[in-house]
């Protein structure tokens, strides 16, 4: 049920972390840097949402996200190796998963070029994993 | 997903086929995929059991690519062609000037000190054929005329895409992301242009993606040999980025320009 596990609020290094993937943020497979943008003005809350695979099934997370949208993983310690923090963050829209919820943070106190860097990096490991394919869609419907 | 083991680093497998590289993961596709002989012409290619692995490889042969008959895949694509949707995981892409000789569908990346592609999981006997890949393709330079088609079909290529993303609605990334501006539109095409005449002038072909991104900006992610560039363009201003290395985490150009300034970047990145 719900609520019975209780992360902890900074996530181990170990912990595999799913992040959605919107279908114009992925042409033929590659990913383009949308799929991780880091403002100096982000709040906690508007950093980029991932889902630890521990408290969430492949499939659940999946469902969360938007139709045809994709899922990539990555280990937390990618962006904690990049001075990052992933912290935990329950989210009620998530549901009976709200405490896999998780945001990336800590980027707010980089430079613009050290956020771009970041988030590069960020991007270029999430394409090393991606488990579920966007759907292509480069038009309006 | 259907993945079927993966099996150690080996130079040979129990089936006779030499292998290039790392064979991490063996996965086998079920997947269809038209692959675009340059400039109408469609070639279909079909892939034998299982899908998930396929990656869009973009670029250039200018050595055949053959995909031999076989349980996993057929087809053939020829000399000089436009190649876009070759099958693919762990490989991106074949860069131009790479080549590539399918065989078994088996596909992998190929180890950095081996050449500079992707791929490749031969047949023994196809070995001498294939032989170094950089070495075959420098016996077979690709014209002046094929660099052109390249830039036409890049050009052509790019401003699809940036109409398609010029007419997103408000909110087209279900958060509320603005429409791109005409400003952010016409200086984006003026990129495109700009790629169009490095394009023809050094013949070269840099790989380019144009990416929206969720505050209204658009972005050109450029990369070519050991340069990467970013062109981030909100309205007439043009943000610049670039690593090098590729693999560097730090960028070694951060400024702020105009598309004047931004085709010093785009030389820069092909030089």
């Amino acid at each position: 049920m719900a609520g019975e596990i209780t992360p902890p609020a900074i996530l181990a290094p170990t912990d595999l972390l799913y992040r959605g993937i919107h279908p114009l943020y992925c042409q033929g497979g590659q990913l383009t840097s949308g799929v991780f943008v880091l403002k100096k003005k982000h709040t906690l809350q508007e950093g980029p949402s991932v889902g630890v695979a521990r408290l969430v099934p492949l499939t659940s997370f999946h469902a969360l996200m938007g139709e045809g949208w994709g899922v990539g993983a990555l280990e937390a310690s990618v962006p904690q190796s990049l001075t990052l923090t992933v912290q935990s963050l329950p989210d009620p829209r998530w549901g009976e998963h709200a405490h896999a919820h998780a945001v990336i943070t800590g980027y707010q106190k980089l430079t613009d070029k050290g956020r771009n860097d970041v988030a590069r990096m960020l991007r270029i490991a999430l394409q090393r994993n991606i488990l579920r394919s966007p759907a292509e869609q480069t038009t309006p419907k | 997903m259907n993945k079927q083991g993966s099996p150690p680093t080996a130079s040979r497998t129990d089936e006779g086929l030499l292998t290039w590289g790392c064979y991490r993961a063996r996965k086998i596709a079920s997947f269809t995929r038209g692959v675009y002989d340059f400039p109408n012409a469609t070639v279909s290619i079909s892939v034998g059991p299982s899908a998930g692995w396929v990656e869009q490889l973009a670029g250039i042969t200018n050595v055949t690519v053959g995909v031999a008959s076989g349980p996993f895949i057929t087809g053939r694509i020829g000399v000089n062609h436009v190649v876009t949707g070759l099958f693919s995981e762990g490989a991106k892409r074949i860069s131009f000037g790479e080549a590539a000789h399918f065989v078994t569908g088996f596909i992998e990346d190929f180890v950095p000190s081996h050449c500079s592609g992707s791929i490749i999981y031969g047949k023994t006997e196809t070995s001498s054929l294939l032989g170094n890949v950089q070495q075959i393709t420098m016996v077979e330079p690709v014209g002046a005329a094929t660099f052109s088609q390249i830039a036409v079909a890049r050009e052509y290529s790019l401003s699809e895409q940036l109409s398609r993303l010029h007419q997103l609605p408000e909110g087209w990334d279900g958060e509320g992301a603005p429409r791109f501006s005409e400003a952010t539109c016409a200086t984006a095409d003026t990129i495109i242009k700009g790629l169009w005449h490095i394009t023809l002038l050094h013949s070269v072909s840099p790989t380019v993606l144009l990416g929206p991104l969720p505050d209204g900006s658009l972005r050109f992610e450029c990369t070519y040999e050991d340069k990467e560039l970013f062109l981030t363009i909100c309205g007439t201003v043009v943000e610049v980025q670039s690593w090098q290395p590729r693999d560097a985490v730090e960028s070694s150009v951060y400024s702020e320009t105009g598309p004047a300034g931004a085709r010093e970047y785009l030389e820069w990145l092909v030089r």
